[in-house]
Parts: C-alpha cells; structure tokens; sequence
C-alpha cells in the first residue's frame, strides 16, 4: 500500500515538473513576443516622432500659418506688456 | 518457446536500441552536439542606438531610426540565379549586379542598405538560403537644414563624422553588443533560462542651448539678405551674453544633414567658428575698450580728424567723411580711421595688443564645436609703424566671427569674456547627466565702469548720425558698432578691389543685454556696407527673438499708447510702494466680468491693475468680486471662459 502511494506521488511530482518545464517554454514565448511588440512599438513610436518633428518645424509652421491662417508678426500696439 | 522467441526478439531490439543510442551518444556525441547549436543557436546582435538632438525646449533636431539592410553569404546560395531575380525584383535592382554579387568569392557582401518595412517583409516571405536581413540605424534630421553645420552629420556606421555628431560622438553614439539565443524550430526566440543580462545601454540625449525659433529667424533672415545684395556667403550669431549659451548659429550656403553625400564642404562648412575674417570697423571697439579701460582717452576727449586725410608712416589714412574736431563718443559714432589711429597712437601698440589677446583674439574661443581655428595674431614686435593703425581699424588682423561675438559679450555684460557652448546637456537613457556644461568665465577683461561707459557709447552707434541706425530696434536701445572690411587678395596679395566684408555687431537691450548678436555678409555685391547689409539683418533677429524671449520694450515713448492712458497718473516708482498709504484709498475694485481677454488685458494697463488670468476667452468670475474695498496692490484673479 505504503509502494503504491509512494510511486503514486513520485509520478505526481514528476508530472509537475514537467508541466512547469513547459510552463517555462510557454511563457519565454509570450516574453519574447512580448519584446519584440516592445521594440515594434518603440520603433513605431521613434518614426511618429520623426514625423512630427517634420511637421512642426518652424519653416513649414510659419508659412502654413501665414498662408492658411493669415498671421503674421504683431505691429507697433498689438503687443500689450501688463504692469 | 514462443514466449522464449519473443524475450530473445525484444532484448534484441533493446541491444540494437542501446548500440544506436551508445553510438549517437558517445562516439558522435561531440559532432552532434554540434551540428545541433548551429541549428537553434544563433547571435544575437543588438546594435547601437544612437541618442537625440535637442534644442532648448526640446523640439527634435536628430533622430535615429532603425531600418533593416539586405546581405547575402554567396557561398551559401544554392540557385543564384533565381535568387538573384527575385531580389531585384522585390529592390528594384539591376538583375546583372546582383547576380555579380551573389556569385562572387566574399563571403559577405551587401545587396542592399535601409530598406522599406514592406520590401522586408517579401524578403523574409522568400526565405531563401544564405540571404539575411540585418536592422541598421539611420539619423533623421527633422528640420532639415536647420542649423546643419552646426549638428554635423552621421556616416553609415553610425559614426559622427562632422559638427556635434562628431564632437558628442562618444556620449551618444552607444553600445553595441552581442549574445546568444536559442531558437526553436521555427526561428522563434526561445527563452528557456528567463531573460539574459543583453543590457546595452543607448547612447545619451543631447540639449542644446539652440532656440530653434530663433535660429530659424536667424537663417531666414541671413538668407534674405544675402540674395538681396547678391552675396558669397554668411554668418549669423546670436548669444546670450551673461552664460555664453549660443542661442542661433546661422551659416549660409545652408547644409541639410539628411543627405550630407550630395553636398560640398562649402556647405558643411562651419563658418562661424572655422574662417576667419579680419573683423574691419567693428574691431574699434576693442581698441576703444582698451582705451577706456588703460584711461589714456575719456568719453569727451577731442581729436582732430584732418578732415579725412592724414598721413602717418608714409601712408595717407582716409575717412568716408572728412571730419574736424571730435570728442572720443563722436569717433566712434561715425567710426573715423583717423580718430582711431589717433586713439592707437596714444595707448601704443604694447598695450593695446595685451587687451587684443585678453579679448581673446588669437586663441580659440573653446566653444564645443570642432574645426575652431584661432584667426590670424601678430606679435606687436613685429609690426611695422603703419601696423598700429591698420590694427586700429581692424585690418591686419583676423578673428572667427565666433570671437567677435564673445569679444562684444564681455562688454555687454559687464567685462567678463566667456566661454561658448551649445550643448547645455547630455542625459544617459535612465535620465542621468552625463554632461553638463556650465557658464564659464575665461577671464575678466575691462571692468565695468569701463564696459558700461563703453557701451553708452556704442549706444550712440545706432542713434541718429551713426553708422548703425539701421540696428536700431523698436522699443530697445541697442548698442553696436558696424564694420565694413576689405578682404585679402590671395592671388595677388595685398587687397582686393571691390570685396568686402560687411558686418555688425552689437546688444540689445543696451542696459540689461538679454543678447549679443553678429551678422556677417561675406562679399556683397548691391551695396557692401556693414550699416546697410547687415545692421538690418540684425534688427530683424533682434526684435523676433527678444519677441520670443518675452523681453518687454523699455523705451517708455515707444509703448503702445491705449485709450484714456494720457488722464492716468504717472505709474509710481517701485521703491516708494511702501509709503503710500494703500488702505485709504477707498476705490471699489473694477468689474472686468464679461470682458474678453484682450479687452480685459487693456483695461488692466490703463488702470494699472496687476491682473493674472486664468483660462481663455471671457471672464466669468474674479476675485476680489467687483465693487467691493481692496487694496490695490493686491493681485487681481480674473478666471476666464471660452
């Protein structure tokens, strides 16, 4: 009796060992996923900047909002210094 | 017996299982073992990654990107043929050169470098044998233009190689690295002993003291003068003058980094630190300085300037204007050669040479940029008679326009001459400083009575009757000095006949700088004087950028005048707050509810009401509430709406 419940739990321990072996292989997967989304993500958000530092350079800012919004520098009085 | 076959049978195929697995195991074991990393063992290379470049307020100058380059092992390619007409395909290559390269006896060679995200992706879709991809930085430089000779730019293997890309190349540059992994059978990352210690830190951020407003303000404005007088090339400088923070370096022909290949030197050429000119007009200020300083000359003292023509050592000096006598402020107003010989002549060369160096002249300013040269220095020994006065008028002698600018700095504020920089900072990937750049003083040179009487003198460059009117900014007293200078001919020595180097130099506000600033136009041809091509130049930068510096105009007449200001009283002198008797003053406090900010912003200054607003649009609330007892020193709170 005393045989078979000691067999009974080495192949229980056995069987968890291997369930967190693959435990381990399943979430190295996840993690390295995971890290590569990361770095697809981080490159992703490097070219947005790019992008955006395009965008709001002052050259292209300054003729947009001439042309498109009619601005230009402010006249004698249009600038009001308050005390 | 048949039981007894069976046992021999299957200790049999144990034998035959265990003879197999001796063999696998022990006598090829090294082999295979092998044979089996190469398959789910692979390197793993991380590359470098390559700091920012920032200016002041952050705006991104330099930016890297990672994008992925083709490379091929020929002698690993089975079918070059095939390979190589589909790779052409998906690159838009020529078929015959990448046939070339795939068939030839390097082990290593590049198909292509920095390609798109899409064409990786058919390139990984056609998985062929010995054709791999690799990820490589790329630099953006986001600007564009904007202030290229200044950043320099980045070769291909992500080494600086020109401007601050070159000179920060250590801090930002980065490590690269290599480790190990284990892959599975469908080349996927397998991460079986956690993540391994591959911590390779990027290189660091770079701050600049670069306003990219202003610096944009200064290339505009360079550019527009030089097509205007159809000039060769130039500089313009803007400093502050108390740290030495480079606030807009501007050099024209313009360089954009983004494709540095397809542009000369001449383009990439850092003029304000790497040519050297000799300086003309606006270099009377430094013997001024001298003047001043050693006490020979006095602000009222009078010369007489031989009505623009005097000889001295056997040469004839000659003025624009003829003059007769002239105090020492006048001189330099008008910038009279013989006044200033006159000048020279009572310090001696001695003297004068000490504040040239002490000026700085000479010696690199140390500003961190590279390709600085010293300009052209000679030693008072070896000066010959006329040297004195050429050296008087600012020829015979040459300086980086970089140096001009410092050289005003120290008398702007207060005699100190500083060091220039443009990086404020480098900051590491977990936000540590890894360099800071502090204002550093390279020594005092005049004191600052001198500096301040100098520079009311400089004030009256810019006035009506200097040389400098067209400097003058709205609002601000500006002080300056123009200079107009013959350029050396190097073909045939002596000077040349009709280039010119037109320049000005000067501060702005004159009393309390916020910054030094120099133009220079290198060889004009419409019109060649410093006052006319760029004294203009410098009014305009001046009056934008002390705009986005939020620098209040201080001639009082030059205020904007609003409604009903003429009845108000005289706004009191601060120092006499305390004596007046705040609580007696029994005014109800203003209603501005309804008003709109800009209403509100008016009615604010002509009541002379202290005002902080919060919000945008009209006010719905403030606080004191209107019509109530208050101090009228205390500040109003208006809260606005849209």
């Amino acid at each position: 009796m005393a045989f078979v419940l000691l067999a009974l739990g080495l192949v229980g321990v056995a069987l968890l060992h291997v369930w967190l072996r693959l435990q381990v292989v399943h979430m190295g997967y996840v993690l390295s996923t995971t890290s590569k989304l990361q770095n697809q993500l981080e490159q992703e958000n490097r070219q947005l900047k790019v992008e955006l530092a395009t965008l709001t350079s002052p050259d292209r800012l300054e003729a947009m909002s001439r042309r498109r919004l009619g601005l230009r520098p402010p006249e004698k009085g249009q600038v009001i210094v308050l005390p | 017996m048949r039981l007894g076959v069976a046992k021999v049978f299957l200790m049999l195929l144990f034998a035959v299982v265990a003879g197999r697995a001796f063999q696998l195991q022990v006598l090829q074991g090294e082999k295979l073992k092998r044979l089996g990393e190469r398959q789910h063992l692979k390197e793993w290379i991380v590359l470098p990654k390559r700091g920012a470049v920032m200016d002041r307020t952050g705006e991104p100058l330099a930016l890297s990107l990672e994008a992925q380059s083709v490379y091929a092992r020929p002698h690993r390619i089975h079918d070059p043929e095939t390979v190589s007409r589909s790779l052409a395909k998906i690159l838009n290559l020529d078929v015959v050169e990448v046939n070339q390269k795939m068939t030839s006896d390097k082990p290593f060679v590049w198909i292509k470098r920095q390609i798109g995200p899409q064409e990786a992706e058919q390139i990984q879709a056609l998985s062929a044998d010995g054709v791999g991809m690799f990820y490589e930085p790329n630099r953006y430089y986001p600007q564009g233009q904007l202030a290229g000779q200044v950043l320099g730019f980045v070769g291909r293997d992500s080494e600086g190689l020109e401007g601050l890309e070159l000179h920060y190349n250590d801090y930002i540059r980065g490590e690269a690295g290599s480790s190990v992994i284990e892959r599975d059978a469908l080349g996927r990352r397998v991460l079986v002993q956690g993540v391994e210690g591959l911590q390779i830190p990027p290189g660091g951020d770079i701050h600049l003291t670069l306003d990219t407003s202003v610096q944009h303000l200064a290339e505009k404005e360079l550019e527009a003068t030089i097509s205007k007088y159809r000039a060769k090339a130039g500089v313009a400088i803007v400093v502050e003058p108390f740290t030495g923070e480079v606030l807009a370096l501007a050099n024209y022909p313009s360089f954009n980094p983004n494709n540095f290949s397809k542009q000369s030197s001449q383009q990439r050429r850092n003029r304000a630190v790497a040519d050297s000119f000799e300086p003309g007009s606006t270099f009377k200020t430094i013997l001024a300085a001298a003047a001043l300083e050693e006490g020979v000359v006095g602000r009222e003292d009078l010369f007489y300037c031989e009505m623009g023509k005097y000889s001295y050592a056997g040469k004839t000096i000659h003025d624009t204007h003829p003059y007769g006598w002239l105090p020492f402020s006048k001189i330099l107003q008008v910038s009279s050669n013989i006044g200033f010989t006159k000048v020279a002549e009572k310090l001696k060369k001695d003297r004068y040479f000490k504040y040239i160096e002490k000026f700085g002249f000479g010696q690199p300013t140390g500003i961190d940029v590279p390709g600085e040269v010293p300009g052209l220095l000679r030693k008072p020994e070896s000066w010959s008679a006329i040297d004195l006065a050429t050296h008087a008028f600012g020829q015979g002698i040459s300086a980086t326009p970089m140096q001009m600018v410092m050289a005003y700095a120290a008398i702007a504020n207060g005699g100190f001459l500083m060091r220039p920089y443009v990086v404020r900072r480098v900051v590491g990937s977990q936000g540590e400083v890894l360099l800071e750049n502090q204002p550093h003083v390279v020594r005092r040179v005049i004191s600052e009575k001198t500096a301040r009487l100098l520079a009311s003198m400089l004030k009256e460059v810019t006035n009506e009757g200097g040389t400098g009117v067209m400097a003058s900014v709205e609002g601000f007293e500006v002080a300056g000095k123009t200079g107009t200078a013959q350029k050396a001919d190097l073909a045939h020595g002596g000077y040349a006949a009709s280039k010119r180097v037109g320049s000005f130099v000067g501060f702005v506000p004159a009393d309390a700088p916020k910054l030094v600033a120099l133009v220079l136009v290198d060889e004009p041809e419409v019109n060649v004087y410093g006052g006319v091509v760029a004294a203009p130049v410098f009014r305009n930068i001046a009056q934008g950028a002390l705009r986005h510096l939020a620098v209040a105009p201080q001639k009082p007449d030059l205020l904007p005048t609003t409604v009903g200001q003429a009845e108000l009283p005289v706004r009191r002198a601060p120092k006499k707050e305390a004596e007046i008797p705040t609580d007696g003053v029994a005014a109800p406090v203003p209603d501005f509810v309804g008003l709109s900010l800009r209403e509100a912003v008016e009615k604010a200054r002509a009541m002379r009401v202290k005002v902080k607003m919060r919000g945008n649009g009209y006010v719905v609330r403030q606080s004191p509430a209107p019509g109530g007892r208050w101090n009228q020193e205390e500040i109003l709170v208006l809260n606005l709406q849209g």
